[in-house]
Order: structure tokens, then sequence, then C-alpha cells
């Protein structure tokens, strides 16, 4: 073989320790990561599994399994408009019967609402309305973004399952990423004024007061007519499971409208839209009326933790005087 | 089955190398081939059984051709069986690119029929092919069936190549030395798979997930620069690192077996000219074509033109006339095959006249060059660097088409990058990206790949870059040696990337589809 010469007994001795030091330094690698695990945990530096590689999803994920509530009669859903602009305790304010819990997450597509909700529906026993918080922006078509890699299967053993969380780190291992994120945990973890922070109150909701505006997140965007069959498919199937689906308008920035919708066509088609999306269903669509200004938005979706409690309000009227509605109306058939 | 997959390294690779150590350990030669045939079987069907039949008939009908060839040439016996077995490749691989060609050619609207890829069948069909065509030249000294069918079914090389020759397979498989358990050639090749995945599953495929955004993006509408030229070189790196690393895994799981496969891929990215890129690039799929198709007929051209008289050189350079039908016919017509070879469809015959172009350019400056008495090479490190950097450009925009999904998708890719869709605001990601593929260019151009790095030891078949091994304290970091301390950094690093390669579903690897 290219000249080389049969190996004798001492160059074997050679080979196989060389062999063995491979092995060594891949059997090696698991003790060191408990280690690391053990002490990123000691200093608060440690992330969450990556269940769905995105840093933002994986914390609520996280912070799901840590608190699955008693009791819970409105479930909040949708990406991060739904996590960042909805809240909670004034929610419960508005109406104290409400039991809230929000559970939007982060990039979530209008096809992976109907898994989520059907997945938190059935754990989570008592809840007959959802809130399905949507921007236009969630309707839009956006090639250059990965979809969200969501399985709803993996999130739900590692939400309401028993397994061991380093069982979850070395399922879905990545060194790099692991690490990157262990560098910016903690800020996030505490931090509500920095973009990317995942602050969570009890209920769910992670809103953000940034000092700036984030104005390199204003988008050009088309509208999707798949995340409209998706809509409309969510509302069906909600029929089907008899639990009572709204459809929550979460504002855009003016800003954004100015430069993009100037004629506000764009807003108005989506809103065409959604409404025939979910038509012939129970499911109803509260428009935006929050009257949010600029001022009130970091960045094209997202409203500033001081202004969401306005926004919220502003749907809960809204769907109280729909409910009203709805009784009326059944009582009159 | 995928070498990153669980599937493999967790069950299929241990079984098959534990069997391997307990046949070896008997002594019975023939029991080892089988075991090995066995194993590539299970190899191949594992997931698609389906296609199993298909290749035990494949290689049935070759054997048997193939024996009769060696007996008794027959060139009407050879065109057969050439056509029997482009034939086969013809229809599962291009039926459904054909009718659909025909249908718009013909406004017709004809059904296209539903047929899976067999996995492979490329790499086995042209190895075939090889075989019945050395079998009638007088060139196949053996013919043993167990020996053929591990020849052509041996698992590191089966779906992604190399494209092993019998003449370098066979002579193995008699050899004591090979085909039997050496520690020196397990360390070696357990090193070169652990490389290899590791630019496969922390290299490759961190560039895909990028590059496939863009190329989708391209698919609806024209790139801007930046975008355009960032989508077009990390896919030039997720597809260098993601072939590098399958044939660095595929030669050492070879060696594990005491198998020595042909180097596939020498660092292409270093080439000086598009020639020498394909003496670097899937060099075993350059040997074939350069042996059973371009020098068949260039030879056959050749004798035409001696027939007819027609001259050939004037004043010792060969004439136009004579370059164009010896030379670029020929070279475009290879090129043509190796681009429908990687894939059906437009963008797959653009590339490989693309790259025809490229060659008969390239060998038509060297002779306008020889003609005015200039240097072949060039010289000094600002002309070298060009004509690297100007090669690697020409590849890119080669590899646009190859990874687009159709030519209007790489056409604004390729607009993108020649500016013609302006210059927009790169996305927020562009300086990550950029200097991640900065970085990665100056991996590939400025340090020794993996064959040079194991150079003093046995690697590739007939392929060692030193005689002996270097002496000096600190000649390990630069040089691999088996030492305590190599074998546990790369242990770690191994286990990392076994880690991360079994976290999630194994992407793909390119060439696989071919």
């Amino acid at each position: 073989m290219d000249g080389t010469p049969r190996l004798g007994t001492a160059t074997r001795t050679f080979w196989v320790r060389y062999l063995i030091a491979l092995v060594a330094g891949a059997l090696l690698v698991i003790p060191a990561f408990a280690v690391l695990v053990v002490v990123l945990d000691a200093c608060g530096a440690m992330p969450a599994p990556l269940i769905a590689n995105d840093a933002c999803v994986d914390e609520k994920l996280a912070f799901m399994r840590k608190n699955i509530p008693p009791e819970v009669n409105l479930l909040v859903v949708g990406s991060s408009s739904a996590m960042r602009n909805f809240n909670s305790p004034e929610a419960v304010r508005f109406d104290p019967t409400l039991r809230p819990y929000n559970a939007g997450l982060c990039a979530l597509k209008l096809g992976q609402s109907e898994q989520v909700i059907e997945w938190l529906t059935r754990r989570l026993h008592g809840v007959r309305r959802v809130l399905l918080v949507v921007s236009l922006e969630d309707f839009g078509d956006f090639p250059r973004v990965t979809p969200l890699s969501l399985n709803v299967t993996k999130a739900d053993r590692f939400v309401f399952g028993d397994t061991s969380r380093l069982s979850f780190y070395l399922q879905s291992f990545n060194a790099t990423t692991l690490l990157r994120n262990a560098t910016d945990v903690r800020w996030k973890r505490t931090d509500m004024t920095r973009f990317g922070s995942v602050v969570f109150n009890k209920f769910g909701d992670a809103p953000i007061q940034p000092p700036r505006d984030r104005r390199d997140w204003y988008l050009k965007f088309e509208l999707d007519n798949r995340a409209f069959m998706a809509l409309g498919q969510t509302a069906r199937a909600m029929d089907a499971r008899g639990v009572q689906l709204a459809v929550v308008e979460s504002p855009m920035d003016p800003r954004w409208q100015q430069e993009f919708d100037r004629s506000g066509a764009l807003t108005s088609l989506g809103r065409r839209k959604i409404r025939e999306a979910i038509s012939g269903t129970d499911a109803v669509f509260l428009e935006d009326r929050s009257g949010l200004s600029a001022a009130d938005f970091y960045d094209a979706v997202h409203i500033r933790a001081s202004s969401t409690p306005r926004f919220t309000r502003s749907v809960l009227s809204q769907l109280e005087s729909s409910s009203s509605e709805a009784v009326r109306s059944a009582r009159a058939r | 089955m995928l070498f990153s997959s669980s599937a493999f390294i967790v069950y299929f690779l241990p079984i098959t190398l534990l069997g391997f150590l307990l046949f070896s350990a008997t002594g019975l030669r023939r029991l080892v081939l089988a075991w090995l045939t066995l194993c590539s079987l299970i190899f191949y069907a594992w997931g698609a059984a389906e296609n199993l039949p298909l290749l035990i008939g494949s290689m049935l009908f070759n054997y048997v051709v193939g024996g009769q060839l060696r007996k008794r040439p027959n060139r009407a016996l050879l065109v057969f069986g050439i056509c029997v077995n482009v034939g086969l490749l013809a229809y599962y691989k291009y039926a459904i690119w054909g009718v659909g060609v025909a249908s718009s050619l013909f406004s017709a609207d004809w059904a296209a029929p539903n047929i899976i890829l067999p996995l492979a069948i490329s790499f086995f069909t042209f190895k075939q092919i090889a075989y019945l065509v050395d079998a009638e030249d007088g060139e196949v000294t053996e013919h043993d069936f167990l020996n053929y069918c591990l020849f052509i079914t041996f698992f590191p090389q089966l779906i992604a190549g190399p494209i092993t020759h019998h003449r370098e397979m066979l002579t193995q498989f008699d050899d004591p030395d090979h085909v039997c358990p050496r520690w020196d050639l397990m360390a070696i090749g357990a090193t070169l798979f652990l490389v290899g995945l590791f630019k496969k599953v922390m290299i490759a495929d961190p560039f895909g997930s990028y590059t496939s955004l863009v190329f989708e993006a391209a698919r609806r509408a024209p790139l801007p620069l930046i975008e355009a030229w960032l989508g077009a070189v990390g896919y030039a790196l997720q597809i260098y690192f993601d072939f590098s690393g399958y044939c660095d895994m595929a030669i050492g799981l070879g060696l594990m077996f005491g198998i020595q496969l042909p180097l596939n891929f020498n660092s292409p990215y270093k080439a000086k000219s598009i020639i020498e890129y394909w003496r670097r690039w899937h060099m075993t799929l350059t040997r074939f074509l350069t042996a059973y198709i371009y020098n068949p007929m260039t030879t056959a051209l050749s004798r035409r033109r001696m027939a007819r008289a027609e001259p050939i050189m004037s004043g010792g350079i060969m004439n136009p006339a004579a370059f164009a039908q010896l030379v670029a016919f020929p070279m475009m017509v290879t090129m043509l095959v190796a681009g429908v070879w990687h894939g059906a469809g437009w963008q797959f015959v653009i590339f490989g006249l693309l790259h025809g172009f490229y060659l008969v350019t390239a060998h038509a400056w060297r002779r306008y060059k020889k003609a005015r008495g200039l240097p072949l090479d060039d010289a000094g490190k600002v002309r070298v660097a060009c004509s690297v950097l100007l090669t690697f450009v020409c590849v890119t925009i080669a590899l646009v088409f190859f990874r687009a999904a159709d030519v209007s998708s790489a056409m604004n890719v390729v607009s993108g990058m020649a500016g013609l869709n302006g210059v927009k605001p790169p996305p927020e990601i562009a300086a990550y990206l950029g200097t991640i593929i900065a970085i990665f260019l100056f991996v590939v151009w400025a340090f020794p790949n993996l064959y040079e790095w194991l150079g003093a030891y046995p690697t590739a078949f007939d392929f060692k870059v030193r005689d002996r091994e270097p002496t000096g304290r600190w000649t390990w970091l630069i040089v691999w040696q088996p030492r305590v301390v190599t074998g546990l950094i790369l242990g770690v690093i191994g286990a990392l990337t076994l880690l991360r390669s079994f976290s999630g579903a194994p992407a793909e690897f390119i060439y696989s589809q071919f």
C-alpha cells in the first residue's frame, strides 16, 4: 500500500494509543458539557435548550415549562405581536374574572397557529376562548426569512413532559449557538429596555420599553394568500373543537403606513381577506381601534410596554361588545 | 443512509466494523468480502429497498456482458451494453424532464411519468460503462462476481462517489495488505471521517441555511448586487465544504476497512485556471469523462481528419479549424454530458456548456500563448492571485446555475451579480455573513488541505505528499501526527460534531441527489 510497510508491534501500540485518545476525547465531551451546564446555570447564563433553535421562542418555551398555569380561560396566541403587545395584567384589571395566558411565540407563522392552539387547548383544560393576535406583517410574504422551525410534539414533551432538561440540551445540541446564546441570555432575561429581551411576567407577556426605535425593521411586503388560507383553516378547526376564536388586529406603526401603504389599500385588502378567510365560522375579527400614534411603537409592529395597556383595553372592550352582540343574536335566533 | 445520520454512525458503522473484524480474524477473505458486500447492499436499501432490484439487476447484466466482452471483444455487444446502461439512466433521470420539454415544445398536455430517481444510479452506471469499455479493450484482468459486486456497491463510495475504477479497486480486493484490519488505517480513516463530518455539519450546513434563502428569493425576483454575491459565494463555499467533507468521509470509511479510494477533491479553489480546476474538483468524474468520452471522440475525429488528409498543425501549432473540431467540439460535448449528469434541467445544460466554454477559452488562450512563445503558466504572486481569483469567479457564476431551481432564478442571481438590479442596502445579516465568507475563503486559499496535512501517511489511493514524517518540536501543530494530544483534540471536535449532527434531522448531501 503506497509502499507503506506493515506495522510492527511497537508501531501498532502507537496507533492504538492515538485511537484510544480519540475515543477518550469524544467521551470527555459529555461530562465537560454537564459541568458547563451546571456552571452556566449557577451564573444564570444557561440559555434554554434549542427546541426551535430561535432564542426568543426557546426562552418562551422554557418559561412555559416552569410556569404551567393551573387555570386559564383566555389563551393569547400569535407571533411576537401577541407576546409583546398584549398586556395580561391590564386584561385582569379590565375583567377580574379573566385568567389569561400569553403563549405568543416570536416569528410564529399563521400556518403554525392552528397546531399551537390545538396543542395548548388540549393541555390547558378550560380554555374556551382564544385571542389570535395578528399584525398585517404576519400575512406578509418574506422569502428571505427562514420559517420558524417549531415541532409541536417536541415542544409539548419539553413544556409538559417530565424528561430532564439535560436530555433536551443533548438532543438539540449546537455548541456555537449555545455558547452565543449564553453570552447574552442574562441581559435578555432582565433588561426590558433592549431589543430582543425576553423578560416575562407571570402571564407570559414579554413587553419591551426601549428608549429608541428600531428603524431598520420597517419592511415592504406583499400579502401571502397562504397565510389567509391558514387562518381560515384555524378558524374552522376551532369551530370543530368548540373554541371561540377572536382574530385581533395588532396595529402597524403609522410611520410604516406613511412609507409603504399611504393610501391604506394594503391594510384594507388585508382586513377584507381576513374577514373572507373566517367567514362562515364563529370566529370574530376585531379591527384595531386603539388609535395608537407613532410614539407608541418602537418598530413597525411592536408597541412600547407603556402603550400596551391602551391596546389591550381597546381589544377587550371590542371583545366584550362582540360577545354581547353574539349573545343577543343567539337569543334572537 | 447518510454518513451524518445517527442510523449510520450509531448502528450501521459499528456493526459493519465489528463483523469486519470478526470475519477477518477467521482468515477467510471471501467471507470478509461477502460481509462487506452484504452490508453495502443493506446500506443502499436503507429507506429505499425498492431500488435494490435495480442495482442488483444492473450488476448482473453488466457482469455477464463484461464477461462476454472480456472473452470475445465485440463492438456490437459493447454498444448494446452501453445503450442499456444509458437508457436506464435516461429513463430514471431524464424522462420527467424530457416529457416536460416535449410538452412545452408541442404545446401538448402530456403527463410526466411518476418516476422516483433511484439513489446513486448516475454513479454505478458510469462505473459499469467504464468496466464494459475496458473489458472490450482487454484491460479487465479479473472477473470474479463477488469482487465485482463489492467494487460496485462498496458503501463508502456507492451513493456519491468517488467514481472508482475497477483496476484500482479489484487489485486491492486480492491484495493481502488490503481489506484487512490495520490499526494505522483505522486511525487515519477515523480522523478523515471526523474532519469530513465537521466540514459538512459545522461549516457547509450553516452556509446552506443562508444560501437557500437567497436562492429561494431569486425564484421570485431579481436580487440586488450585494445579496446576489453573498448568496453565490456563500453557495460556492457551501458546496466546497459539503463535497470535500463527503469525500473525506468516504475515503476515511474506506480506510477503516483497509480499502483506499481515489482522491476526488484537491483544493479546487486554489486552481489557477479552469483546466486545473477540473483536475482538482470531482477528479474521478473528470477522469471518467476524459477517458471514456473526450479522448475517444478526439481520437475518432483525428482519425477522420487524417483519413481526409486535412491538416491538423500549422507551424507547430494546431490550426483553428482543427482546434474547433478536435478540442472545442469534443470539449463542449463532454461538458454538456457533465452538466446533465449532475441533474435534469436547462440550468444543468447551461452549467455544463458554461464550463465547456470556459475550458475551450482556456485551451485557446494556452495555444495562443504557446504560439507567441509566452510562458504557459503565470509566474509572480500577483499574477497567480489574479488567475486564482478569476477562476474562482468563473466557477462561482457557473455554480449559480448548478444551485438555482431553474434558469430564470439563476438569471435573477447572475444579473444581480452583474449589478443590473441595482445596489440596495444589504440585509442585516450581510456584514456577519461577509465576514464569515472572508474567513473561510482565507482558509480555503491559505491552508493546506486535509491530505496535505496528513501527507506522510497513506490516505487516498496513489496519493502521498511526503515520503517521510517530518520531524521537529512543533511540527505536530502544522502537520498531522498520530499523537495522543492530537487524538484528544480531534476526539472532542468529533464528539461536538456528532452531537450537532444528531441534534436534528440530518441535512441531505448535495451530491447524493445525482
